[in-house]
C-alpha cells in the first residue's frame, strides 16, 4: 500500500502514452544541443536506491503492487509490514536527474516524439536469482535476509511536468502526498483500517477523513484495455506480438527492449517491471526468448507473471525447450518466426506477427480463467455415475505400453481423466494441452497424431497426443511416448466408442454438456452476486457463470477479476512480506469481496459492499455447504490410474 | 529448407561519434539529411524492407552512440547481430584508426555472451560462441563517409582503406555521402546481402528431440490426485 502514492500520483497525469510511444525509442535527444540525460544516468540513479547503500530500507515495499483502494475492514489483520515504515520517502531520488530539464524521446525521423515521463519505476533483480527464482516470486515477496543478495533497485523519477521537477525532497514528498488525497478524493476511496487485530503493525499513513467525501468517481471511467503481449529473442528480434502492428514500430520497439534489457544484464540484473503510471510493463527473461506484458489493469504482479510463464511454456509445447536452446546456440540470430509463424504474408502492410493461433488463443483465456493462476482445473460438471462409467470405458488395455494419460473432453472441459499409477499430471500441462484443442478447430474433423511438449512432464521432448472426436464436442486424447503409437491406439479408440454407445454414455454426455454451467441464482443464497471455490485436495476449481453484471469482457467483469487476484494475492501472500491469510474482506465502492482459506478448500465471494460483515460469513458458509453436497458433481475425484 | 519467408536481419552500426553513422541512417531509410549534429545517446532503431535476391528482407538497423559517455549499452545488446557496419569519417585519420578498437570489441562482446535456461530453480548457463562462430568471417561492412567534403580534407586515402579491409579478411568497401546520397543505397544493398548469408538455415527438424520413456521418468510429486 505504501508505494501507492508514488503510481497514483503519476495516474494524474492524464494523458496515457500507447505503448508504442512508451516504447518508441531509447534514443533520447535532448532539445538544447548537448545531451544530457541519457539512459545511463537515469540508470545510475537506479544505484542510490540499492538497498547496500543503506539509503532504501524497504526495497521490497516499493515493489509491492499497489492495491486499488479499498476498505480494507474488520474481519481480518491486514498484513503486516514490520519495518516496512515510509518507503515513499526513501525511495524518493536524492537528486532529480530529469526533471528540470525537458528531455525529449524521440525513435528517429519516422516516428512521433513524445514527451515521456521517465518511468515511475523499474524494478530489476539479480540475475543469481534465475529465471525461475523471477516467476515463482514477484520481486516484494523475497524475505528480508535475501533483500542484500539480490541486488534489487529501484528508482523513481519525476518530471517537470508534474511541476515536483525543481522540489526539495521534503517539498517532493508533501507534493505526492497531495496528489495522492485528491486522487483519493477524485476516486472517491480512501484507505481505512480498522479493527486491526495488530493496530501496532499499520505503516498505512494516509489521511482517513476523506471518508465517503466523494461520490462521483472517475473510477468509472478506469478502463481495462487488452494487454499487450511481446516475445522477443534475446538479440532483439521479434517473435510474437498478440496485437496488429506493423512491423516497423513493433522491430523498433523490439530493439529497445532489448536495449534496456541489455543495460540490466550488463550488471548483471534482471529487469522484472517498468511502471509508468497505471501501466506496467512485466518482463519474463530467458535465453534465447524474452516476454513482456503491458497492462493497465492494475493487477498483482503474480497474474502476469503466471500469464508470461504459460505463454513461454506454449511455446515450449510446440518447439520443445532443448530444440529451442539448441537452434540458438547455433544460431544466437535466429529468427524464430520462421518457425512459429504459419502464415506469413508479406503484401500486407498491417499484419499479425507470429500468428501462432495457440497463443493467441492461450492469452485470450487466460483474461479470466481462474484456472491459470490458480494452477487447477474446472472439470465438467456432471453426475458422478455417470463420469464412473466414462472412466470405465476408457480404462486401457495392458497391451498398449508407453501410454501416459486418457482424456474424455467436453466442450474443453474435462470429463474424466485417467493416468498410469506413478505419473501425476500437472495442471499447468493439461491447460497448454486443452489450448491446443481449442485453439486448432482442424482437430475436430479427423483424427490427429499431434506432438506435442509437455513442459512440466518433459520439457525435452515431444509426446504424442491421438486426438479423436467422436462429437463435436466430444473429444478423446490419449498421450503416449511411443511415436509410432498411433494404428495401436486408433484400433483401442474403436473399442472405446463402442462400450461408451453401449452403454449410453455418449447420449448421457450431451446432455451433461449443456448442464454444466450454472448460476449464482441457483444456490438461494440472498447477496451473493458471485463466488469461486477452489478444492486443494483436488486441485480443481468451480465457479457459476458470469451473470449481469459481471458479464464476460464487461469492465464489470475484469474489475471483479482483477479484485478476487488481489484478495487471491493477500489470501496467499504472493508479493508481500506478510503471512498468508486465512480470511481476507476487501470493499470497495462497487463490491465487496471476501476470500476464505481453510485446509480442504479456498472460497472468495462476491457481495454489496454493503452487506454486513457477519451476513457476508452467513453467505460463505452456505456456499460451502452447497459445494460439500455438489462435490460429487463439481470435481473430477477417484478416477482410475493403470 | 527452402524457405521464402521474410527475414529479418539485425544490423549493427559502430564508429566513432559524428562520422555519420546516424546520417547514414537517415538517408538511407528516411532520405533525408540533416547538417545539425546531435549525438545518438544509447541507441536508436530504423527499419527498411528491401529485396535481396528476391528475398524481402526487413532490415532493422541499429543505430549506436559514438560518444564514449554514452556507450556501454550491454553485452547483450550485440547478441544475435547478422551483419556489423563499420563507419569511418574520410577527412579523420583518428576516426579511421578506431576501426580496428571497434571491430575488436564487436567480436569480443559477442562472443561473451551466455545462455541460461528460464524456468530451471538453477540456472544453467553455458558459454555461447554468439553468432560469429568463426570472427574472420562474420559478415562486416566499412563505410568512409563524408567524401563530399572537399579533397583537400582528405586524410585517409581510398589505398589505405582498402589495404585494411583487405587484411581484415575481405572486408566489402564503400566510400560513402550521407549528404548527397552518394553510395548509400548501395553499401546498404551489400550490408543486407552479406547479413542474408549469415541469417542461419538451420535445420529445423534435423535434430528431433530423443523420444521420451515414460517408466523411466522418476516419480513427480505434483499435480491433481484425481
Amino acid at each position: 500500500m505504501l508505494s501507492s502514492p508514488l503510481k497514483v500520483a503519476a495516474v494524474s497525469a492524464t494523458s496515457q502514452p500507447e505503448l508504442s510511444q512508451v516504447f518508441a525509442s531509447a534514443h533520447i535527444n535532448h532539445t538544447v544541443g548537448e545531451a544530457v540525460p541519457e539512459l545511463q544516468r537515469t540508470l545510475s540513479d537506479l544505484d542510490l536506491h540499492s538497498p547496500e547503500n543503506g539509503r532504501s530500507s524497504s526495497s521490497s515495499s516499493c515493489e509491492r503492487t499497489p492495491r486499488p483502494d479499498y476498505h480494507t475492514n474488520g474481519l481480518v489483520r491486514p498484513r503486516t509490514r514490520d519495518g516496512l515504515r515510509l518507503p515513499e520517502l526513501t525511495a524518493t531520488p536524492k537528486r532529480n536527474p530529469l526533471g528540470s530539464r525537458r528531455s525529449t524521446i524521440s525513435a528517429s525521423a519516422t516516428t512521433t516524439s513524445l514527451n515521456l515521463e521517465p518511468a515511475d519505476s523499474i524494478s530489476v533483480s539479480s540475475s543469481v536469482e534465475g529465471a525461475s527464482g523471477i516467476l515463482s516470486k514477484s520481486a516484494g515477496s523475497r524475505a528480508p535476509e535475501h533483500a542484500s543478495r539480490s541486488r534489487k533497485r529501484y528508482i523513481d523519477v519525476s518530471t517537470g511536468e508534474n511541476g515536483r521537477g525543481e522540489s526539495s525532497r521534503s517539498l517532493e514528498k508533501e507534493n505526492r502526498r497531495s496528489v495522492l488525497s485528491t486522487q483519493e478524493l477524485r476516486n472517491g476511496n480512501t484507505v481505512s483500517k480498522q479493527g486491526s487485530i495488530e493496530p501496532g503493525h499499520h505503516s498505512e499513513s494516509f489521511p482517513q477523513g476523506e471518508k465517503g467525501s466523494c461520490k462521483q468517481s472517475p473510477a468509472n471511467s478506469i478502463t481495462y484495455p487488452d494487454r499487450r503481449y511481446f516475445i522477443l529473442t534475446s538479440a532483439g528480434k521479434p517473435v510474437f506480438c498478440s496485437h496488429t502492428a506493423d512491423e516497423e514500430s513493433l522491430t523498433r520497439m523490439m530493439g529497445v527492449a532489448q536495449a534496456i534489457i541489455s543495460i540490466h544484464d550488463e550488471d548483471g540484473d534482471k529487469l522484472q517491471s517498468i511502471t509508468h503510471g497505471r501501466m506496467k510493463i512485466t518482463f519474463l527473461l530467458g535465453d534465447p526468448l524474452y516476454l513482456f506484458c503491458v497492462s493497465e489493469w492494475n493487477e498483482p504482479d503474480f497474474v502476469l507473471r503466471c500469464h508470461l510463464e504459460y505463454l513461454y511454456l506454449q511455446t515450449i509445447s510446440i518447439v520443445t525447450s532443448s530444440q529451442l536452446i539448441r537452434m540458438f546456440q547455433r544460431r544466437s540470430n535466429f529468427d524464430l518466426r520462421r518457425l512459429l509463424d504459419g502464415r506469413r504474408d508479406s503484401s500486407k502492410d498491417l499484419r499479425r506477427l507470429g500468428s501462432e493461433p495457440s497463443l493467441y488463443s492461450l492469452i485470450g483465456q487466460m483474461q479470466s480463467d481462474f484456472t491459470f493462476f490458480t494452477s487447477s482445473l474446472q472439470p465438467l460438471r456432471m453426475s458422478p455415475f455417470l463420469r464412473e462409467a466414462a472412466a470405465n470405458a476408457l480404462v486401457p488395455p495392458t497391451k498398449i505400453s508407453e501410454l501416459l494419460y486418457v482424456l474424455l473432453i467436453a466442450d474443453d472441459k474435462i470429463v474424466t481423466l485417467l493416468r498410469p499409477r506413478k505419473h501425476s499430471i500437472h495442471p499447468t500441462d493439461l491447460h497448454l494441452l486443452l489450448n491446443v484443442l481449442s485453439s486448432s478447430p482442424a482437430l475436430r474433423t479427423a483424427e490427429t497424431w499431434l506432438p506435442i511438449c509437455l513442459p512440466k512432464f518433459n520439457p525435452g521432448g515431444f509426446v504424442y497426443a491421438f486426438i479423436s472426436y467422436i462429437r463435436e464436442n466430444l473429444g478423446m486424447v490419449f498421450i503416449s511416448a511411443d511415436r509410432d503409437g498411433f494404428d495401436s491406439l486408433r484400433e483401442w479408440r474403436d473399442g472405446v466408442l463402442e462400450k461408451l454407445e453401449k452403454t449410453k454414455v455418449l447420449g448421457k454426455l450431451e446432455a451433461a454438456r449443456s448442464r454444466h454451467e450454472y448460476s449464482v441464482a441457483d444456490l438461494e443464497i440472498p447477496g451473493v452476486r458471485h463466488f469461486w471455490y477452489k478444492s486443494r485436495r483436488n486441485v480443481q476449481i468451480t465457479m457459476p457463470r458470469w451473470d449481469s453484471p459481471y458479464t464476460p469482457n464487461s469492465t464489470e467483469q475484469k474489475r471483479l477479476i482483477t479484485l478476487y487476484q488481489h484478495v487471491y494475492d493477500g489470501i496467499h501472500a504472493k508479493s508481500g512480506p506478510g503471512m498468508p491469510l486465512k480470511q481476507y474482506y476487501v470493499q470497495t465502492e462497487y463490491e465487496a469481496c471476501m476470500g476464505w482459506s481453510t485446509q480442504p478448500f479456498e472460497l472468495y465471494l462476491t457481495v454489496s459492499p454493503s452487506m454486513p460483515k457477519n451476513a457476508v460469513v452467513s453467505a460463505a458458509n452456505s456456499i460451502a455447504r452447497w459445494i460439500n453436497k455438489e462435490e460429487a458433481k463439481l470435481f473430477l475425484r477417484d478416477a482410475p490410474v493403470f | 529448407m527452402a524457405t521464402r519467408k521474410k527475414v529479418l536481419l539485425k544490423v549493427i552500426i559502430l564508429g566513432d561519434s559524428g562520422v555519420g553513422k546516424t546520417s547514414l541512417m537517415n538517408q538511407y531509410v528516411n532520405k533525408r539529411f540533416s547538417n545539425q549534429y546531435k549525438a545518438t545517446i544509447g541507441a536508436d532503431f530504423l527499419t527498411r524492407e528491401l529485396v535481396v535476391d528476391d528475398r524481402v528482407v526487413t532490415m532493422q538497423l541499429w543505430d549506436t552512440a559514438g560518444q564514449e559517455r554514452f556507450q556501454s549499452l550491454g553485452v547483450a545488446f550485440y547478441r544475435g547481430a547478422d551483419c556489423c557496419v563499420l563507419v569511418y569519417d574520410v577527412n579523420s585519420s583518428k576516426s579511421f584508426e578506431a576501426l580496428d578498437g571497434w571491430r575488436d570489441e564487436f567480436l569480443v562482446q559477442a562472443s561473451l555472451l551466455y545462455f541460461s535456461v528460464p524456468g530451471r530453480k538453477k540456472e544453467r548457463r553455458h558459454a555461447l560462441t554468439a553468432s560469429p562462430h568463426d570472427p574472420e568471417n562474420f559478415p562486416f561492412v566499412v563505410l568512409g563517409n563524408k567524401i563530399d567534403m572537399e579533397d583537400s580534407k582528405r586524410m585517409v586515402s581510398q589505398k589505405r582503406a582498402m589495404t585494411w579491409c583487405q587484411s581484415k579478411g575481405n572486408i566489402p568497401y564503400f566510400e560513402t555521402s550521407a549528404k548527397e546520397a552518394i553510395n548509400v543505397e548501395q553499401a546498404f544493398q551489400t550490408i543486407a546481402k552479406n547479413a542474408l548469408q549469415q541469417e542461419a538455415e538451420v535445420e529445423l527438424y534435423a535434430d528431433y528431440p530423443d523420444p521420451i520413456r515414460i517408466d523411466s521418468e522418476s516419480n513427480q510429486s505434483y499435480g491433481c490426485n484425481c
